[in-house]
């Protein structure tokens, strides 16, 4: 037995479907390598994961969906079998799960303003925050813009936040589900999540105050997108806090 | 231009990618191309083919057009102008569109300027051939770069060619000016990066970067021209392309919606020979095409542009 195999394993899953995954894997490995190296981990050793199958979720402590174009993603995962057992895995509790921009929709309950029908197939999400999040809130490409935002309970101060048709939180659900309608889609509900929806971070758009960050006991959504930044602490953040400190805890 | 403007901008071709951005002429174009799982789509009044065929200057799509394929889609909408066409890239950016191609498909509109691309806020995707003309179109301020393998044929050859003349290129910098980046005053490092720079036309610094990069290029580079099938798509992605364009190819096929989500899952399964084995079947007729080695110099459009 190598030394790797007695350690604790801590896989982190990237969905690389489409979209910015490279960026999201780039940034667990340079983190994972500092980790791998500190003294108080020696009986941990951290790994990031591609995640295109079924059997790429067997083992994963956390798994991050990243930014793309959602009605894409939705359209792959549902061809290839993946969309069920992510959505059951993301609803379960059982790990770590964070969604940045496309990935925040996906993992939304409610999606708006968006398409549903797409000819024979369906814009479907994968349920998991209680949320009811917006497509494209703040409008086309010329209207993405960076900013510098602080999220006291995660200690990541002056973080670069860049929004790219950006969607937005733009109502936290109730005990009573939606439905869906033409514009906007309801995801099935395998487990609920006991947990209140709290609100991270907001940003002053248009004279009007916009949820642009939350988490829901297991589950983190950012309608910006960290993986464009040369700074891995809100990386660091998740892997503290919805990876490692959840598996401790359970 | 500060390093957040830049990143707003290149940051939306880094989601575009893995994904394939579609030609449409009309609202159900569009709509095929959604429906089939496009990451975007380029909205023009004639496909490359038609342009080739009728000729005339090719200029802006009529901004009606544009306008009703932006409202009838929900994934980000890009299109063309010409060459150094300024105007009708203000045009377009005040018409709010996500992605302007400064194309050689169109007629030229400034045979000696491109457009100053950093001076908007929109992103611009320009064509390369080589690694000189990529540099040069990223100082000018391009968010993303894409071959310019021969748009309206159907013959993928020259798209191809593009990528390793890039690559080899690439390669070829990396490999001698590494020895800059332990000793940044190296006289025989320093004296081939100022070859380079000679070359390329474009500063010493922009060519380290790339050096410091690993040889990657700061945008995203997806491979257009020619693009006809799920496995030219496959190929593409295969040499290293981040996604792919396709022009002419789906419209002009005689079943675009197939053709349409057989590439997108070609793209998204490009190492699986099975899956883009099974994504190939019964497609109908591809487009018909014309061989770019019976084109004329000047019947070539990747020579516009420099």
């Amino acid at each position: 037995m190598t030394q790797q195999d007695s350690k604790t394993h801590v896989v982190v899953g990237v969905l690389s479907v489409q979209g910015s995954f490279r960026e999201h894997l780039d940034h667990l490995n340079v983190l994972f390598t500092d980790l791998n190296s500190a003294p108080e981990n020696s009986q941990l050793h951290f790994a990031a994961r591609t995640v295109r199958q079924p059997k790429d979720l067997d083992g994963l402590s956390g798994l991050i969906l990243v930014g793309g174009e959602s009605t894409t993603m939705s359209l792959l995962l549902q061809h290839s079998g993946l969309f069920e057992p992510l959505a059951r895995l993301i609803q379960s509790g059982k790990i770590g799960v964070w969604g940045t921009c496309a990935g925040l929709i996906l993992i939304a309950y409610q999606v708006t303003n968006t398409k549903v029908d797409l000819g024979r197939r369906k814009f479907r999400a994968l349920g998991g925050l209680d949320v009811s999040i917006e497509r494209n809130s703040f409008g086309r490409q010329v209207d993405s813009f960076t900013q510098e935002l602080s999220f006291q309970a995660s200690g990541v101060n002056s973080f670069e936040c860049v929004f790219i048709r950006a969607p937005v939180v733009s109502s936290i659900l109730g005990r009573e589900r939606p439905v869906g309608t033409e514009s906007s889609v309801v995801a099935d509900l395998f487990q609920t999540n006991n947990h209140p929806v709290e609100v991270l971070s907001e940003v002053e758009k248009n004279g009007k105050t916009l949820i642009v960050a939350v988490r829901q006991g297991h589950i983190l959504g950012t309608s910006f997108h960290p993986e464009l930044v040369p700074d891995y602490r809100f990386h660091k953040w998740f892997v503290d806090e919805f990876v490692l400190r959840r598996s401790i805890d359970a | 231009m500060c390093p957040s403007d830049f990143r707003k901008k290149a940051g939306l071709a880094q989601m575009l990618k893995q994904g394939v951005i579609m030609d449409v002429t009309s609202v159900e174009e569009a709509l095929i191309a959604e429906e089939a799982g496009a990451v975007a789509v380029m909205a023009l009044e004639r496909v490359p083919s038609d342009i080739r065929k009728e000729g005339g200057v090719a200029r802006m799509s009529d901004p009606h057009m544009i306008r009703s394929i932006m409202s009838a889609v929900s994934i980000p909408v890009m299109a063309k102008v010409r060459i150094g066409h300024t105007v009708e890239a203000e045009m377009l950016e005040a018409l709010g569109v996500d992605f302007i191609d400064e194309s050689e498909v169109l007629t030229v509109a400034d045979r000696k300027h491109h457009v100053s691309k950093e001076d908007f806020n929109v992103p611009f995707v320009c064509g390369a051939k080589d690694l000189g003309e990529a540099l040069r179109r990223i100082v000018e301020g391009a968010a993303m770069i894409r071959t310019k393998g021969e748009a309206g044929t159907g013959d993928v050859s020259e798209a191809i060619h593009h990528i390793r003349q890039i690559k080899s290129e690439t390669d070829d910098v990396v490999a001698n000016c590494l020895v800059l980046l332990d000793d940044s005053t190296n006289e025989p490092g320093l004296a081939r990066l100022k070859g380079f720079s000679e070359k390329f036309r474009v500063d010493e610094d922009s060519v380290m970067e790339l050096v410091r990069n690993g040889g990657k290029l700061p945008v995203v580079n997806f491979a257009a021209g020619g693009i006809a099938t799920p496995a030219d798509a496959a190929l593409c992605m295969r040499l290293g392309c981040d996604g792919v364009f396709v022009g002419s190819g789906i419209f002009k096929s005689s079943n675009p919606a197939k053709l349409a989500k057989a590439i997108v899952e070609a793209v998204h399964w490009y190492l699986e020979p099975e899956e883009i084995l099974k994504a190939s079947f019964d497609l109908g007729e591809p487009m018909r095409g014309t061989q770019v080695s019976g084109l004329k110099e000047e019947e070539k459009l990747s020579v516009r542009g420099w």
